[in-house]
């Protein structure tokens, strides 16, 4: 096995996450995932590897050396499964480890798969477990549905090797193309209860110049102390648009509700469509539909695409000043509905194709694109 | 008529409804002292008690627990106001008779949550209790497992794990190991347990190993009282393990306050029956809540977020409720709080159990009015005191004339006014597999009926149960939904609502109730 590049002195070091800075990030992560919810199991656990362990440096991409090896981490699968099979502490550990005898490299930092929903916390529970720092980057910015719909493939790199550990401790070991990947495993997800813990594009520090979403993780916490921190409605809209360019595309009650069924559109992804209508109960004022298939991914103000995925739409309770999950949606609900723009790279026409609207078969335009013609 | 009561470690507040309507309110400051601190009469005034019971009111046979029970000396109190109607003997003289009670039902919240909490020594204290998982290895970090709510930390006496556990399906993740119970079993009881929370991993959609851990509990000792999470339905693992922990360790205490309540009920003439306000809003038998005393928690928001909207006369709004120092801000939808399972408690602990939707915002009254309006529109919206200390905060908000809330003001606590107002309810909570949509349909249907039949044996009022909430949600990535089945009741004609396709009794507008009812002026 190849000898890990040591870090650079932590010159660069954005912050020392600590567990007293995982509300923050449990409160920001539900605002980039359309929702989520409880996920006290996995906050548990990732606050006890950072006593046991120590703070996890978070690094900017820069202040590593180029040739270091690193690998994203996060979970693939369901949200449910994480609830009823909460982390046992040790996967992420026995996924890179996987990871590093297939490969023979040995990491020299961590990176996130995604720093939204669950997944902003597993990558700080791997760089604890592991004594490595966290790169502050992600390849997504939010949560979309395939392993492969990332920057980082976007970019060119390699989802595979992965290595892939259940809660159960099963673990499997995938090599494919990245474009099969996500079809592999997910059978493999589905057989061992939902959801597993992933080490995957495996790569360098250098390589990821230029491919990951910088500063996602530190994104996430301010968005958290936000939501955390902020009781007045206004100040709270204002604080998401300085920090994360939040804008309210409209409010109102949750007027009608579609429940889910599957359709055979649904199958080509890990979910199943909902539809909201957002509108003022009196008649005035606009009718806003939301299509979801597990994360809102449309909003149709009247009739037209008014914000679309891969920017993040949110729906935020009016009353409780915090994100509506999807699962918790619920007729008459006070809320906002909310778009926060996705990094640059995804409104290329090569973001747009693999993360777009019409990704998710809406055969749409996403609002750039029609300012673009 | 209808009798509701909040049992609360500083007293029991009491009132006496007829048709919705609040004809008396009676309080004593703490359990176990007879004085009495009564709210205003229906005049208004401030009467001392009645040194001998109002002709009218009904003779109650003696009861032993008479001179200790402050609980039955306020019932009896509540009913001196009872309204005397005319009726014909046999001789066909006019006689006057009472209007009968029908109900007590009680919120018993109060107590069950300071019982969580309670120091060694005091009267109502939750039982520490052992804590049995399920899982399919023994988690790393924490060590064994734990948990992140610091009450279920402490009323957890001992931990211990086996080896076992199913996935979302009801597929076994991992075979049950019989020597893993036999140790885990041996480890609990040698350590003294009396109550024993069982939690499985995917237990929701298989209880199989759940029900072999209590066999195993129960062939040694057959007195422990063992209860398991899958009864509690919902998912999550700590999130039941946490409703299977509040249960078992308050079973002790909820059985000698439910035992309390009954005896003071039915030392009332005319044999009305003894119900329990639940979190959910609904109202469920002693017997039942003994079993599920969990459900009896977050009961008396849920009952106050009735009373308030109820004597506001609005079936939809956003009601605030304000004590001293905040305003608990919640929606009422129908004539029932909104509810969901997975909420954090004012104990700060998620627990599957539903409960209603609320937020706490401390205001001060200056900035009161400005708190509510940015939380609420395109409603109508009501305010009421939670507490006595709440009236100035309430009084502070605008009145309803002038484009603010509807205040309502009963003279009486509202979550015992409430409470009388509640009516039989169940709570579905399940995963459910299903490839098509008629498969999903199929499993819906049934687990509305399983509701509503719930509903029907819990004691409603004949043909009055109804759907008041179905939902199938997609469980991400996998082939579940999780179904969500909230089934209800309407009253009888003492409560001024219509059983399901009755006609609505005819309620006098504000005015008309004035000076001759307690009941809340909408302003």
């Amino acid at each position: 096995m190849n000898g890990a590049p040591a870090p650079s002195p932590a010159t660069g070091v954005v912050h020392r996450i600590t567990a007293d800075d995982l509300p923050a990030v449990v409160a920001g992560h539900a605002l980039l995932s359309s929702g989520g919810g409880g996920i006290d199991g996995l906050t548990l656990s990732v606050a006890e590897l950072l006593r046991r362990h120590g703070p996890v440096e978070l690094v900017p991409l820069d202040a590593l050396p180029p040739e270091t090896h690193c690998a994203a981490v996060g979970l693939a699968g369901g949200f449910a499964p994480l609830l009823e099979l909460p982390p046992g502490g040790d996967e992420s550990v026995l996924a890179v480890r996987a990871l590093e005898e297939r490969t023979g490299n040995r990491l020299g930092a961590v990176v996130a798969l995604n720093s939204a929903g669950p997944n902003a916390l597993f990558p700080i529970a791997a760089a604890a477990s592991l004594g490595l720092p966290l790169v502050d980057c992600d390849g997504m910015g939010r949560i979309l549905p395939l392993i492969n719909m990332t920057t980082y493939a976007l970019g060119g790199l390699s989802a595979t090797p992965l290595a892939a550990v259940s809660q159960t401790g099963e673990t499997a070991v995938l090599d494919c193309s990245t474009a099969r990947s996500d079809r592999l495993l997910r059978g493999i997800v589905e057989a061992s209860g939902g959801a597993m813990l992933c080490a995957l594009y495996p790569t360098t520090v250098g390589r990821l110049r230029g491919v990951a979403i910088e500063g996602a993780t530190s994104r996430v916490m301010r968005v958290g102390e936000l939501l955390t921190g902020e009781n007045r409605h206004a100040g709270l809209l204002a604080g998401l648009a300085r920090t994360v360019g939040a804008r309210v595309l409209a409010s109102g009650q949750v007027t009608a509700l579609d429940l889910p069924t599957p359709s055979a559109g649904a199958r080509h992804f890990p979910s199943v469509p909902t539809s909201i209508v957002v509108s003022d109960p009196s008649g005035d004022g606009p009718v806003v539909r939301l299509e979801a298939q597990n994360e809102i991914l449309l909003a149709l103000i009247d009739g037209a695409v008014t914000a679309a995925v891969p920017d993040v739409l949110c729906l935020l309770d009016r009353q409780r000043l915090q994100p509506v999950s999807l699962e918790n949606v619920a007729l008459a609900d006070h809320v906002d509905v909310l778009v926060v723009p996705a990094a640059p790279m995804w409104h290329t026409p090569q973001g747009l194709a693999m993360a777009g609207p019409r990704a998710f078969g809406f055969p749409v335009r996403h609002p750039a694109e029609e300012v673009s013609r | 008529m209808r009798i509701g009561v909040r049992l609360d470690t500083c007293g029991v507040y009491g009132a006496l409804l007829d048709r919705g309507r609040v004809l008396r309110a009676r309080s004593t400051r703490a359990l176990g002292d007879h004085t009495a601190d009564r709210l205003p009469g229906p005049r208004g005034d401030r009467d001392p008690l009645p040194e001998r019971p109002h002709p009218a009111a009904p003779h109650s046979a003696p009861h032993p627990r008479d001179r200790a029970s402050p609980e039955l000396a306020l019932l009896r109190e509540l009913l001196t106001a009872a309204p005397v109607s005319a009726h014909r003997t046999a001789s066909t003289a006019p006689a006057a008779r009472t209007k009968p009670v029908t109900s007590v039902t009680w919120d018993i919240s109060g107590i069950l949550e300071s019982a969580l909490t309670a120091p060694h020594g005091s009267r109502y204290r939750a039982q520490r209790v052992a804590a049995v998982r399920v899982l399919p290895r023994v988690p790393v970090a924490p060590a064994g497992g734990g948990h992140h709510a610091p009450i279920i930390t402490s009323l957890v006496s001992r931990r211990a794990v086996v080896a076992g556990g199913h996935d979302l399906f009801g597929t076994e993740l991992v075979a049950l190991e019989a020597e893993s119970v036999s140790a885990a079993v041996d480890e609990l009881l040698a350590g003294g347990a009396r109550a024993v929370a069982v939690t499985g991993t995917g237990a929701a959609a298989c209880s199989d190993h759940e029900v072999a851990v209590a066999a195993e509990l129960l062939r040694r000792r057959p007195d422990v009282r063992v209860c398991l999470s899958h009864e509690a339905g919902g998912l999550g693992l700590l999130e039941r393990e946490a409703a299977t922990v509040l249960n078992a360790a308050l079973l002790e205490v909820a059985d000698r306050l439910i035992s309390q309540c009954e005896e003071a009920t039915e030392a009332l003439a005319g044999s009305p029956s003894c119900w329990f306000v639940t979190g959910d809003g609904g109202r469920v038998t002693g017997r039942r809540l003994r079993w599920s005393p969990v459900t009896g928690l977050a009961a008396g928001i849920a009952a106050a977020l009735i009373g308030a909207a109820r004597l506001a006369r609005v079936a939809d709004a956003v009601v605030a409720l304000a004590d001293d120092r905040a305003l608990t801000i919640g929606q009422v939808r129908d004539g029932l709080p909104h509810i969901e399972a997975d909420l954090v408690g004012s104990n700060g602990i998620r627990t599957s159990v539903p409960q209603s939707v609320t937020t706490r915002i401390p205001v001060h009254r200056t900035s009161a009015a400005a708190q509510l309006a940015t939380r609420s529109r395109h409603t109508s919206d009501v305010v009421a005191a939670l507490r006595p200390e709440g009236a100035e905060l309430a009084e502070a908000l605008p009145r309803h004339a002038e484009g603010g809330p509807r205040q309502v003001r009963p003279d009486a606590d509202i979550t015992a006014v409430g409470a009388a107002m509640t009516e039989p309810s169940a709570w579905i909570d399940l995963l459910v597999p299903a490839d098509t949509p008629e498969g999903l349909d199929r499993h819906q249907a049934e687990a509305e009926q399983r509701a509503l039949g719930l509903v029907a044996a819990y004691g409603a009022h004949p043909g009055s149960a109804h759907l008041v909430r179905s939902t199938a949600t997609a469980v991400g990535y996998l082939r579940i939904y999780r179904l969500q089945v909230r089934a209800g009741s309407h009253g009888g004609p003492d409560t001024g609502r219509p059983a399901q396709g009755g006609a609505a009794a005819p309620e006098p507008a504000a005015g008309q109730a004035r000076g001759r009812s307690t009941a809340g002026e909408a302003q």
